[in-house]
């Protein structure tokens, strides 16, 4: 047999099977079958009419909107200014923001926990609050990171030409810097929404268990020995996965996605 | 890309293959022991000190081989609780020979039929050290199976190996309490009630267990507390007598009906305003850091937790309410198609007195087995009259400023020498509602201690009633204001959207 080229792609092709596309299936059979593996419709009925499980689902999505739009907020000056030669001289800034990526985020948690009683703004009185500062320092260098990673590349000259053909500042933001860094951007979201959607020890830990997230739902339903209820909440999850990539690959059709390191 | 695709498959299929393999080929030349059981959970060799015993499983494997020629290798998994450990025997992946589960999920496996029954006749060290009393209290504990309807007797199919109790652990010299105007008097004399955390004065000061039939008994201990207080009267007086008290405790304790159901989730739900959290394994040292002041604690956790207090110059106590609590027991089941045999042997060896006193020492909780061995090293922690540098007890002292325990209860029939007079099981305590009252309730607290039963067909309706509760109970506006929020966004981008279409659109026309 001659060797070709595309033969590499098979340890992938086993893994995307294996891990990705089985498991997917898998799911969706649980989801729609009862204990007894008969095809049910239970999952949905119980999922729709359960105030508790929407509860936790709007709750879910408060959170990620809340978090990606903080992490934004903070996060893209930041990355501005660690991409600029002029205040970020050598690059131990920038890492000085990636760094807490490098711990694993269970031992980072629990010590945000500690520090958090320390301060006053422990979970047990403020569980709201203190679910989101984890949530932003947890997922505030999954924004830095794309978004740095496109502003180091941003066209001063189309900037000048901006402001030479008349734009004040707030416009030279809006026209040229923003549409430049858009692949940043939406990379940002992918990295943020979705997976503080599922995020469950940050949420467990910070908000001392007060605060259910749809991931700590699903991990609960598993516990509990209930594979169909856990399989329909990670459906719904899977489903708002499409969902938001749909709405994001909309966005950057035109721009070209493939800058960003993600 | 077909071919890709084929081989892949091809590959797939080959790794599926592989895991079935070894079983067979090391099946014939030496035995394993596939034990299942919670971490942490049975004696290990301190690392810093190569003097100390080896490891329990270790001996083990030396005594098998000593006593019957043939090596035996011992496998330790773990699982994290009952339900994880029942799911796994359930599907069926790996054939273990022994798990350690709790009373309750005994039941259920029973239920289910997926134990064999031991057999007494292997189990001698069980036989002659097994505290009585509490073989006694598990033979009262009955299964029924789900298919055939058969009744069957837990104490057949499980052999006891720790127990204990669930209880308060507070510390009664918390800042909050006394800023609230609870002195240390009044939060000793409170936490002999189950109700008393639903106080306001308690508010953010507590913390329960994330973990459904321990927070829920709590549930039913506050909703029925009238009851069982006039019950706990009326033994007192002496109208019933221990026996019919501690069986219509265990009746009330047990209840699981719907209308019982919808009173313990409004009385939870009235709770989770109060308190602090719920954890599962961070209250240990959470109260000894001071964010809390009263953990809802297994009397094991609780000895734990008081021994590093002592270090750090912090008195904590551990009271179970006196009008009613839960007692559990933890033991060894053998799942069916186990090797019985080999299984008995281990169980055996671990029932021994001198492995159940190494267990108890690394552990911390309270074995089934009693004995010579445990009732010294328990006068060696507690006894006030130990001597440290001969290791005796000395009889001579005063004892009437100290707290008598008598253990008659749990290590009558166990002891090389039989005393006759009782006074010799007494351990004598400076402290009262500490380690000692943990690990040992006295008698008299062990009569309102009451067994839970699994829940059988009412798991469910429990289950979903714990969801509940541990949702987000967010106020409707809440909700309404998170829905906008959510819509608005959702429209934004539909905005957004269309007129990029549009734009492209006419770009295209032009």
């Amino acid at each position: 047999m001659k060797f070709r080229r595309k033969y590499l792609a098979i340890p992938y092709v086993v893994f995307l099977f294996l891990f990705i596309i089985f498991p997917i299936f898998v799911i969706i059979f649980y989801a729609f079958t009862d204990s007894s593996n008969h095809f049910s419709l239970d999952q949905v009925i119980n999922f729709f009419t359960d105030s508790s499980k929407i509860m936790v689902l709007v709750v879910s999505v408060f959170f990620a909107i809340l978090n990606t739009a903080i992490c934004l907020l903070i996060g893209y000056p930041i990355a501005y200014f660690l991409a600029r030669k002029d205040y970020n001289k050598n690059t131990v800034l920038f890492f000085l923001f990636i760094m807490p990526m490098w711990i694993n985020f269970v031992l980072r948690t629990s010590a945000t926990r500690d520090l958090l009683f320390l301060i006053g703004l422990d979970g047990g009185h403020y569980p709201y609050l203190a679910t989101t500062i984890g949530l932003v320092y947890n997922y505030l260098p999954f924004v830095i990171l794309p978004l740095y990673s496109t502003m180091i590349k941003l066209d001063n000259s189309q900037m000048e030409a901006a402001a030479d053909l008349g734009c004040n500042k707030m416009q030279v933001f809006f026209k040229s810097v923003i549409p430049q860094t858009m692949p940043g951007i939406v990379s940002a979201i992918i990295m943020t929404f979705m997976p503080t959607m599922t995020t469950y020890v940050i949420s467990d830990t910070l908000s001392e268990r007060n605060i259910v997230l749809l991931g700590s739902s699903i991990a609960s339903a598993f516990d509990n020995n209930n594979w169909n209820s856990g399989s329909f909440l990670a459906m719904i999850m899977l489903i708002i996965v499409f969902i938001s990539m749909i709405v994001t690959n909309r966005f950057t059709k035109k721009s070209e996605v493939s800058e960003s390191i993600w | 890309m077909k071919k890709v695709v084929k081989l892949s498959l091809l590959g797939l299929s080959l790794l599926l293959l592989v895991p079935n393999s070894p079983r067979a080929v090391k099946a014939a030349d030496s035995l394993t022991l596939k034990v299942y059981s919670s971490e942490d959970y049975i004696y290990l060799q301190d690392e810093n000190d190569p003097e100390s015993a080896p490891d329990l499983i270790k001996q083990f494997e030396a005594y098998y081989l000593e006593t019957t020629g043939k090596t035996v290798e011992v496998i330790y998994e773990t699982y994290d609780t009952n339900e994880t450990m029942f799911n796994e025997i359930k599907l069926g992946r790996t054939q273990y020979d022994l798990v350690c589960p709790s009373d309750y999920m005994v039941q259920r496996m029973l239920g289910a039929d997926m134990l064999e029954e031991f057999n007494f006749n292997n189990l001698p060290n069980y036989q002659s050290y097994a505290s009585p009393y509490l073989v006694d209290r598990l033979n009262e504990i009955e299964a029924t199976d789900v298919n055939s309807g058969t009744k069957k007797n837990v104490g057949n199919y499980m052999v006891g190996y720790m127990w204990g109790t669930l209880g308060f652990l507070y510390n009664p010299t918390f800042e909050k309490f006394a800023t609230s105007g609870l002195d240390a008097d009044a939060v000793h004399e409170e936490m002999n009630l189950w109700s008393s955390i639903w106080d306001a004065k308690y508010k953010n000061t507590f913390q329960v267990k994330d973990s459904m039939r321990d927070t829920f008994s709590l549930g039913v201990m506050k909703v029925f507390e009238s009851e069982l207080i006039e019950l706990q009267n009326e033994y007192k007086n002496g109208e019933i007598n221990e026996v019919i008290y501690n069986h219509e405790l265990t009746k009330i304790f047990n209840r699981s009906d719907d209308e019982t159901i919808d009173l313990v989730l409004n009385a939870l739900l009235e709770l989770k305003k109060n308190w602090y959290g719920m954890e599962v394994d961070t209250g240990k040292s959470d109260i000894l850091k001071g964010m809390v002041g009263i953990n809802l604690a297994w009397s094991g956790d609780a000895v734990y937790s008081m021994e590093l207090g002592v270090e750090e110059g912090l008195e904590l106590y551990y009271k179970v309410p006196d009008n009613g609590g839960n007692i559990w027991f933890d033991g060894w089941a053998m799942p069916k198609g186990a090797n019985k045999e080999l299984a008995e042997a281990f169980v055996d060896f671990v029932s021994a007195p001198v492995s159940a006193a190494l267990n108890m020492n690394y552990i911390g909780y309270t074995p089934f087995i009693a004995g010579d061995n445990i009732l010294s090293l328990t006068r060696e922690w507690y006894d006030a009259r130990y001597d440290e540098e001969t290791g005796t007890i000395d009889t001579t002292m005063d004892t009437t400023d100290l707290y008598a325990f008598n253990l008659d209860y749990f290590f009558n029939g166990t002891l090389a020498t039989y005393p006759e007079d009782a006074t010799s099981y007494v351990v004598y305590s400076e402290e009262i509602n500490r380690g000692l009252s943990a690990q040992f309730p006295t008698a008299e607290e062990m009569t309102h201690l009451a067994v839970m039963a699994d829940y059988g067909p009412q798991n469910d309706a429990i289950l979903k009633m714990w969801e509940k509760i541990k949702s987000n109970n967010i106020e409707l506006w809440m909700v309404i204001t998170f829905s906008a929020l959510g819509v608005a966004i959702a429209g934004v981008l539909i905005i957004v959207l269309v007129r990029r279409k549009g734009s492209k659109n006419r770009k295209k026309h032009s």
